[in-house]
Order: structure tokens, then sequence, then C-alpha cells
């Protein structure tokens, strides 16, 4: 089966950076530019395997979609991206639901073996 | 350019525009956290995205500053000011100019880089509250923290690159540099080589691990056994309950109630990375004492099959034990849990475990298996038990470890035992590798660092300062020639050895490969004979090691520091002319309705072959014509809204272009010490992209304009009795189909005596006409060709090309722009243009039996006028409409066709009433006729010379109009 990933970023570069590591190594993408939008793809019914999402963002950021994400997707694990200055930012991503983190710049074979490494069957 | 790279060029442009808006917010109101939160995030997503690029690390590292001291400032730690925006606003500039080059597919260029280097360094040091320290050499202003992010570096990249590894090796280096026990020793020695990016060395030790997962751990999308069961280099797994298992009542499946226990054969660094989420959640032993002996010692050691060794007395540490006197605990427990059903799995699971242990403490396991088997036998868990007694109890066992024996007969102020020695071997082995061909800087310092570790483990340090200078020298040779010639002792290129022991470094004779040396000798021994080597040494010094490595941190960072200052300006220039939209934003209902539209189109089609089908057999044709008719009507609908749907599509906001206003007049009225407030309303008003686009230019030549002649510096305003500072105000709204913008200042106004003055000096009025003239038309002046008022032409709006270009510019977009002006209060310009040029309205009117267009936003109306209403005043025709003398001019006339015009039956003839600017004109025509939506194709080629005409259309029939240009005709 082929695994879903939600990505979220406002940041269309990233979106389309990680979207073409994923494509290839076989994951099929949806993106969402923030983090309202993301959340109303799952309240839609979307039910991805893996969600990675950026922190800082417009209209609704990450640490709040994290929240809301939990509300309907209890065990989807959920990966923050951060940058390497973020500490703070990921245990906050962490307190609030997040599986855990991706530092920035992510891509090629790092990203797909952190993938691998969260979700089952990946 | 590929399309990850054309993506973040348009959207980086896009952040530039909001980053520069932001900060001129910013610089207004400075307390604005929203404001700054979004600035920050544009800063922040647009060095993100660099990083996807790393042949960009100057653009990364420059934005990085940047965003560092924004953040600074976002934390309240910085005041932001004035000095701040200018240098993010300078930021922003080289970012623009590095786009450019980005976007041509170059490189980029290296005075950009430089450029980018010494803002960093300017941006780093407000960062830290003081610019002085920036105007320090940059090595001196480049702190310690700055490490990672070298500022002189030949090669960016490759050093950025560098930078984490040679950081890595330094904090392993540390390590390896405290005489700590020997296992330490060798495994730090292990882990810098691999450090130094070989990987093919299999890791030291064998560590064991408890995972107990936080009873949430799954509302965190945790899954903790698949978490495990990927550890690396795992050799054991067992999963027990934390709690003993509840009622099922109790039970609750979403609360994890697991411990998981397991052993891997990989290296501290490597597990705690890979549980690197959840780390408060594992605990850690490292349960090899030798750890570099471990893997090893199954094959070291005689297996013994009777025997098995205890624990104790192996020389485990304290920390060890216990892991171990854990893991033996839950063995007794699980073997106490068995029950017929399950106990074969047990067993095995057990038997697994102590094998695990077993071979991972170096001792031999052929009782565990043959304990397993008696337990198989004899379906009992009594044998097992007993090994565990063993085991935890100790029978002290007499395998000494072999007793260490010196390999070869080599210079050595430490013995090294056989282990060691072999994983020195290995390391070594890595480091033939790593220093083949041309290895990059970092590659070599990695390496260097790594052999000079183990020089320094075997207990010789001078050995080790003179290669972690030949790293710094970036002497691959040197290194080789090190790892070459290690177990013969101080076979180091003499060039590189005295850094720590002599002043001047010599090269000596080459010589030492061969050169025999005691068995063992103290360190001290080495030093001295290091030193006689230097003292026979020649004095000169060929490639003194330390001065290499110090001319390479020297390396000028930056060019001629004036044509910074060049560069820097031209930046601005190009910053503020550069936002062309080249890609057309629009929002997704648009589209969705094109979409809808399409598929409408494409059902509406298929009724088509289905009436011709039809048509082929009917006898009623006119039946199928009206079907035909019917279906024509659905079709015309369905295109008639798609035409609207794809000019909604072309539509943007007009504040596209106000948005570098801000800036334009930001830096304007600073360079001219005049104080300036801008408004902007209606941005939202929209009008089609061409439309949009083709105001940009003479909107900017206006606001310059008002910036440079029409608002006065703040002493004239005050003596004028207004406020210090002036304004500008720019307005757009919609106004039936047209967008309307207005800009309007209140400085000194246009002087209509100054006019006239320069018109008549120009030649352009006469007297006469000077002296009639009311002041409304003397302004207007100011758009006739080639006039400028200005007494010095600035550098800012005076550079030949006046309000003519404006109007020309405005005009060829079907637009007109009006001017009105008070003296001593300000002048007001207002900008009229249509909504759209995609489709033109146009009147068809005829004229000596030829169809000729007007386009309909000229025409005011269309009247019959009695041709005794018609009088000649001085030979020019002339009629009275509504009171006001309108004059007229036959179109057959301006069209040199030789017709008089025809008038109809009552004697009546067609006038076409036009607005020229200001006034009414009548154009004398045969007969009107219908009205018609065209797509107005300009004419080309020779054509194109034609002036009176505005293009060409297609109509219905196939025949061409010819759409008139009235203005340029009268």
């Amino acid at each position: 089966m082929m695994k879903t990933i939600l990505l979220v970023d406002d940041s269309a570069t990233m979106l389309m950076s990680l979207r073409q590591t994923l494509d290839m190594a076989g994951f099929k993408t949806e993106t969402a530019s923030d983090g309202a939008i993301a959340f109303g793809k799952l309240q839609g019914g979307l039910k991805p395997d893996l969600i990675i999402t950026d922190i800082n963002m417009p209209n609704m950021g990450g640490i709040e979609f994290i929240k809301k994400a939990r509300t309907v997707l209890r065990f989807t694990p959920i990966l923050a991206l951060t940058t390497e200055s973020q500490q703070t930012k990921r245990d906050e991503a962490k307190q609030n639901g997040a599986t855990g983190w991706l530092v920035k710049p992510v891509g090629g074979p790092d990203l797909v073996k952190v993938i691998k490494q969260v979700v089952p069957g990946a | 350019m590929n399309p990850l790279l054309e993506q973040f060029v348009i959207e980086s442009r896009d952040f530039l525009e909001s980053i520069a808006s932001g900060l001129l917010t910013l610089e207004r109101e400075p307390g604005n956290s929203e404001a700054i939160d979004e600035l920050f995030r544009g800063v922040h997503t647009l060095k993100g995205n660099s990083g996807l690029f790393p042949e960009y690390a100057a653009f990364t590292h420059m934005v990085h500053a940047g965003e560092d001291l924004l953040d600074a400032v976002r934390d309240g730690r910085r005041n932001f000011d004035a000095e701040i925006a200018d240098h993010l606003l300078e930021c922003m500039d080289i970012v623009s100019a590095m786009l450019d080059c980005i976007e041509a597919g170059n490189e980029l260029a290296p005075t950009l880089c430089d450029a980018g280097k010494e803002l960093a360094v300017s941006l780093r040091a407000l960062r830290e509250g003081s610019l002085g320290a920036a105007a320090a050499p940059v090595e001196a202003a480049a702190p310690a923290e700055e490490a990672p992010e070298p500022v002189a570096a030949e090669d960016v990249s490759v050093e950025a690159l560098g930078a984490d590894d040679v950081a890595e090796t330094k904090a392993q280096d540390n390590q390896t540099a405290s005489p700590d026990a020997d296992a330490d020793g060798a495994q730090s020695a292990s882990s810098t080589g691999a450090g130094g990016g070989d990987a093919s060395l299999p890791s030291g030790g064998s560590i064991q691990f408890r995972y107990t997962p936080e009873p949430a751990c799954f509302f965190k999308g945790d899954d903790p056994l698949f978490t495990a069961i990927n550890a690396p280099g795992l050799v054991h797994l067992s999963v027990l309950p934390l709690q003993p298992w509840p009622d099922s009542d109790a039970f609750d499946p979403y609360e994890c109630n697991l411990t998981i226990v397991g052993a891997c054969e990989a290296t501290r660094e490597e597990l705690e990375h890979h549980f690197r989420y959840v780390p408060d959640q594992v605990e850690m032993t490292t349960m090899a004492a030798n750890s570099g002996q471990a893997i090893a010692a199954d094959a070291v050691h005689e297996p013994d099959p009777q025997s098995v060794d205890t624990l104790a007395g192996r020389g485990l540490s304290e920390e060890e034990e216990v892991a171990a006197g854990r893991i033996l605990r839950c063995q007794y427990e699980v073997l106490a849990r068995t029950n017929p059903e399950n106990s074969e799995g047990v067993w095995r699971s057990v038997a697994f475990v102590l094998r695990g242990l077993a071979s991972s403490h170096g001792i031999a396991h052929g009782s565990i298996d043959e304990a397993l088997e008696a337990c198989l036998k004899t379906d009992s868990g009594d044998p097992l038990a007993r090994v565990l007694d063993r085991m935890a109890a100790g029978t002290p066992h007499g395998g000494e470890a072999p007793a260490p024996a010196p390999r070869s007969a080599v210079l050595r102020a430490r013995v090294l035992n056989d282990d060691e020695l072999e994983l020195v071997d290995r390391i070594l082995a890595s480091h033939v590798h790593m220093l083949d061909g041309e290895p990059v800087a970092a590659v070599l310092l990695a390496a260097a660092s790594a052999l000079a570790g183990m020089r320094r483990y075997e207990g010789r340090v001078d050995d080790a300062t003179a290669i972690q200078a030949l790293g710094a020298a970036k002497d691959a040779a040197g290194l080789r020639q090190v790892v070459a010639n290690w177990h013969s002792g101080g076979a180091l290129p003499a060039a590189t050895l005295p850094v720590a022991t002599a002043p001047a470094a010599a090269k000596p004779p080459a010589t030492p490969a061969a050169r025999p040396a005691p068995a063992v000798t103290p360190a001290a021994a080495a030093a001295a004979a290091v030193q006689k080597t230097v003292a026979a040494a020649t004095a000169a010094a060929a490639r003194p090691a330390a001065n290499a490595g110090a001319a390479v941190a020297e390396r000028p960072t930056a060019p001629a520091g004036g044509g910074l200052e060049a560069i820097r300006s031209e930046l601005a220039e190009a910053a503020i002319d550069h936002s062309a939209n080249r890609v057309l934003k629009v929002s997704q209902e648009k589209i969705d309705r094109l979409m809808d539209l399409i598929g409408e189109m494409v059902v509406a089609k298929n009724a088509l072959p289905y009436l011709a089908a039809r048509a082929e057999v009917s006898t009623n044709p006119r039946e199928i014509a009206r079907e035909i008719k019917n279906q024509y009507g659905v079709i015309n609908r369905i295109a008639e809204e798609m035409q609207d749907a794809i000019m909604q599509v072309r539509m943007l906001p007009v504040g596209n272009i106000f948005q570098r206003f801000p800036r334009l007049v930001r830096d304007i009225s600073r360079k001219l010490g005049k104080q300036v407030e801008l408004y902007m309303e209606g941005e939202d008003a929209e009008a089609d992209k061409n439309i949009v686009e083709s105001l940009a230019d003479p909107l900017i030549h206006i606001v310059r304009n008002s910036l440079d002649h029409g608002l006065e510096p703040p002493e004239e305003r005050r003596a004028a009795g207004k406020s210090d500072t002036g304004i500008i105000r720019i307005t757009a709204f919609q106004e039936a189909d047209r967008v309307i913008i207005e800009i309007g200042d209140d400085g000194r106004g246009i002087d209509p005596a100054r006019i006239k003055a320069k018109a008549l000096e120009r030649g352009m009025i006469d007297e006469a006409r000077a002296a009639t003239m009311t002041d409304h038309e003397a302004v207007q002046l100011v758009f006739a060709a080639g006039f400028s008022t200005a007494e010095q032409i600035s550098d800012l709006s005076g550079r030949g090309v006046g309000m003519d270009v404006v109007r020309s510019a405005i005009e060829k977009a079907h637009g007109s722009v009006q001017l009105s002006s008070e003296l001593g209060r300000g002048t007001r310009i207002r900008i009229a243009l249509p909504l759209s040029m995609a489709v033109t309205n146009v009147m068809i009117i005829r004229s000596a039996e030829q169809m000729f267009g007007v386009q309909m936003d000229m025409v005011v109306e269309t009247v019959r006028v009695p041709a005794k209403a018609i009088h000649a005043i001085k030979q020019q025709r002339t009629t009275v409409l509504r009171g006001r003398i309108v004059p007229l001019y036959a179109l057959n006339d301006l069209l040199r066709i030789p017709e008089p015009p025809v008038p109809n039956e009552e004697g009546e003839v067609a006038v076409l009433v036009i607005r020229l600017g200001e006034q009414d004109v009548g154009v004398i025509v045969d007969d009107f006729d219908a009205t018609l939506d065209l797509i107005l194709k300009p004419l080309d080629g020779v054509l194109g010379e034609l002036g009176g005409y505005s293009g060409t259309a297609l109509l219905g029939d196939g025949s061409v109009l010819m759409v008139l240009n009235l203005k340029e005709l009268l």
C-alpha cells in the first residue's frame, strides 16, 4: 500500500522539494500551505500515514495545527520541520503531540530514512 | 532552470517584497509584534529555502545573519531602528541581485558574495548591539561562534559543509586527548575515524537499552515496538509488561504498558540518534568492557563448550555490571513465567538473551546452547536457570585475556595491546582511503584530527600536534605519508613537525622511513629525538605549517571597499525597478470557474455531431436550423462566460505596484532630506495584468516628481505655514469600467507663470497664446514633449524625460491622464485606465461606403445634426450642442477620401461626438452601425507606421475592420 504523507509548509519551494523527494521514494503526497488548510483536509477525511509540518506559518502555525490534528488523528506520526536553532520549538511540538522533528534543510535519503523510522511499513 | 530552483526564485521574490514592506511598516511602528512575526517568518523561510541549494551557501549565510538579527529584535534583545532597517533592506537588495544571478543560470557573482559576507558581519555586529565592531577587520569581527560559518573561505559551500565535521572532530578530539581508560580512548579513536567520513569501520561497543514508552505514547504517533525493532545493530529484544497486566475490564489498549529491553551492537551515538525523539524514555548502558574487543572476542577465545563464563571478574565497569545484572534479573522473571504452553518460546528467548550477553562480553556460549537443549529435552527450565545462576553469581574462570604483546618493535610511548593495534590498523586503512585523490579541506582536517587523536592516545603528543598542523595546511601528501609510515615511527615530513618544539620549521633530510627505534620509549625521549632531527635540519623553512594555516585565515574577503558602495547603490536602484510580475497568481475560485465552464463547453460541443447527423437525414431544414440556433445560444453563453472568467484571471490588484512605493519614498526622501508621509488607499482595485504593469513606470515617475519637485524641504514648508512632513497620497478606485489612480501631494504646486515663461522661451507657445491661456491650461503644458521645468536636473526625476513620457505610456494603454495644481497647495494627477485591454468595445461607423471602427471609450454620444445647424467659422465647421460649440471634422477629410459626407433622407448628417482631453469634438460620418466587442490586434510590420489606426479586428464574417485612432487623426 502506498503511504500518504501530508506536507504542510507555507513555502511552496519547501513543499516542492519535499514532494520531489517523497514522490521519488514512492509516497503519495498531499500538501497544504498552512495549518488551517491542512486541518481542513484532515476534517475532510484525509487520513495520511504521516504528517510533516512546518512550525512558523501564517493563519495557523505548526504547533497549533499539531494540537488540532491530534483531535482527529490520534495515532498518526507527526514530524515538525524545524531549523537547527529551534530547540524550544521542538520541545513545544513534542509536548503538543508531535512524534519527532526534522531539521531543515531536509531532503534525499535522509528524509526517507527518517520516515521509514516512524512509519511502519513505509 | 530546474523547476525547484524556478519555484525558489519566484517565491523568494515574493518574500523580498513582503519583507521590504514589513521592514517599512516596522520602521513606522516599531512595536508592531504582528509585523515583526511576519517579517521574521519571511526571512526565516527565505533562509530555510535557500538551504536546499548548498551551492548558494553565500545566500544562506547572509540571510541567516539577518534572521538572527530579527530574532533578537523579536525577543526584545534589540530595538528596531532605522539602522537595522537600512541593513536589512540592503540585505534584501543583495538577495535580489543574487536571485538575478540564479535566474540567469549563473553562479553567484563573487562581488555579491563578498558584499553578502561583509553585510553578514555587520548584521551580526548589529545583533550584538555594537556596529562599531563591524568596522574592524573581518577576522576580528568574526567571533568563535561563527566558526561553523567561515567568513574567510575560498569555497564557501565546501567549507560550510566541512565546518561541522571540524567541529565534530574537535569535540571528539578533546575526548581523545583525555588520558582516560584504554577502552575510552580506543572507542573515541574509532568514532573519530567515523566522523572523518569513513563508515566502513564496525562500531566497537554493545549497548543495552531499556525503552519504557510513556503510557500516552500512542497519542503522539509513537510506535514503540517498531522503533525498537529498527534500532541499529539490534541483537536482542524482549518486550515486557511494565505493570502486571490488569483484568480485562480495566485493560486500556490505548495505554502503553510495555517496557522494551534490547541489546545493540552499535555506538552510543547511533542509538542516541535512533531514539532522539524519546530520549527521556530510554536508558542506555554500555555493556562491553573492551569495546574494541567485543566482536572479535568470539574468534579470539577458544570456545569452551563445557564452561560458562561468569560476568563477574571480567573487569566490567560498574555501569556495565548494573546493566548485566538487570538483564539477568529480567531473565529470571521471564523463566519464572513459563507455563506448559509457552515454555519452549521462553527458553529460547532466555537463551537468546544470554547468548547475546555472553558474546557482547567476549565469552563463549557453548554451555548456554547445551542448557537450552537440556531444557527442551527435560521439559524443565532448570538447566537454563543454572546457567543464569552461574553468570550472575560468577564462577571464576581462569581465562585471562591474552597478555598484551607489542606487535612490532616500533617507537611507542605506550604499549598497545593486539586489539588496540588491530583497531589502529583499521583506522589507518580507512584513512588511506579517505586521503586518496584530492580530498577537500574538511576531510583533511578530520583525518588529521583522527590521526592526531590516535597519536595522543599512544601518548605521542608532539606527533599529534604536527599531524594537526599538516591538516591545517591541507597537506594531503603529508598525511598520506603519516599513514603509510605509522608503525615505523615518527615518519612525519619534518616541515610540519616542529610547531610545538621549534621556533622555525625546517625541512629535514628526507629519511626516517626506515629509522630503527627502541621498542618502548617514553614520550619525552620521542620528543627529544624529534628535536634532534630539527636541529640537524637546514634553517630554510620550506613550508611552515603554521604560516600556511594563517595564510588561509587571512585570505582577503572583500575586493576594494570603494567598489562595494557603488554596487550597493546600484542594487538599491535595481530593487526598486525590479518587480515585474513574471508569474500570475490566481485565486483558486477563478480557476475553478474556468474548469466548470470548460466542462460545460465539452458537453455543449458534443451536441454538434449529433445535430449534423440529424441534418443529413432530416427533411425539415427549418427545425434543424432552429436546433442549431439553440445550440449556438448555449455555446455562445458559455463562450461569453469563459471570456469573462479569463479576464478575471488576468485581473490583478493595483496594490501589486503600490508595494514598491514605500521603499521608494523612504529612500528618496532620506536622500533629499525631506520628511514625507505616504498614504495609499484602494490597493485592492483590480485591473488587467497588462494595465497594471503599464502603470508601474509612469507611477514611479510621478511619485519621484512629487518627491523631488513637488514637496518642499522642511524649512520651506515651515515658512509656508505647513507641517514639516509632506504628504503623498496614492488612491486607486474603480469608476464604471475604468480604474482611476490619483497621486496627490501637498507640496508647492506648479507655478503657471513659470511654465508659461518656459514654454515661451522654448517657442512652444507664442505671446498671444500665453496671454490668453488659463492657469489650468498652462500647467497642462508639462505634458508637452520635451518640457522640463526643473532648473537643475537632479539625478532623481530629471533625466530629460518628463511628463510627456508618462502621458504617452498611459495613452498607449488607452488611458488618460489629467493634472491639476494649485500654487502653494499641491499637485494632483489623475490617471484613468480601462480595466482591461484584452477586449475592446468598438462602434462601427460607415463612411464613403467603408466600415471603420471607433473605440467606444472615446465616444461621448452620436447625434444627427441638420445640415443647416452646421456653421463655418474661419473655415472651421462647428455646431452647437446643448449650448456648447463643438468643432466638426469630416472623417472623409481626415482620411483624405475625396467624398462629401452623405446625409440621410431628412438632410441630417451623422456626427460622432468624441472626447479629446477636455474638449468634445464632432466627427462627421455617413452612418452609425452596431457596437461590438472585439479583440484588437495592433498593426505591425510596415503598417505599424500608420498613425491613424489603433489596430484591426476580425469580424464575424471574416472581413477585417480597421479601427481608427481618432486622437491621432485629429
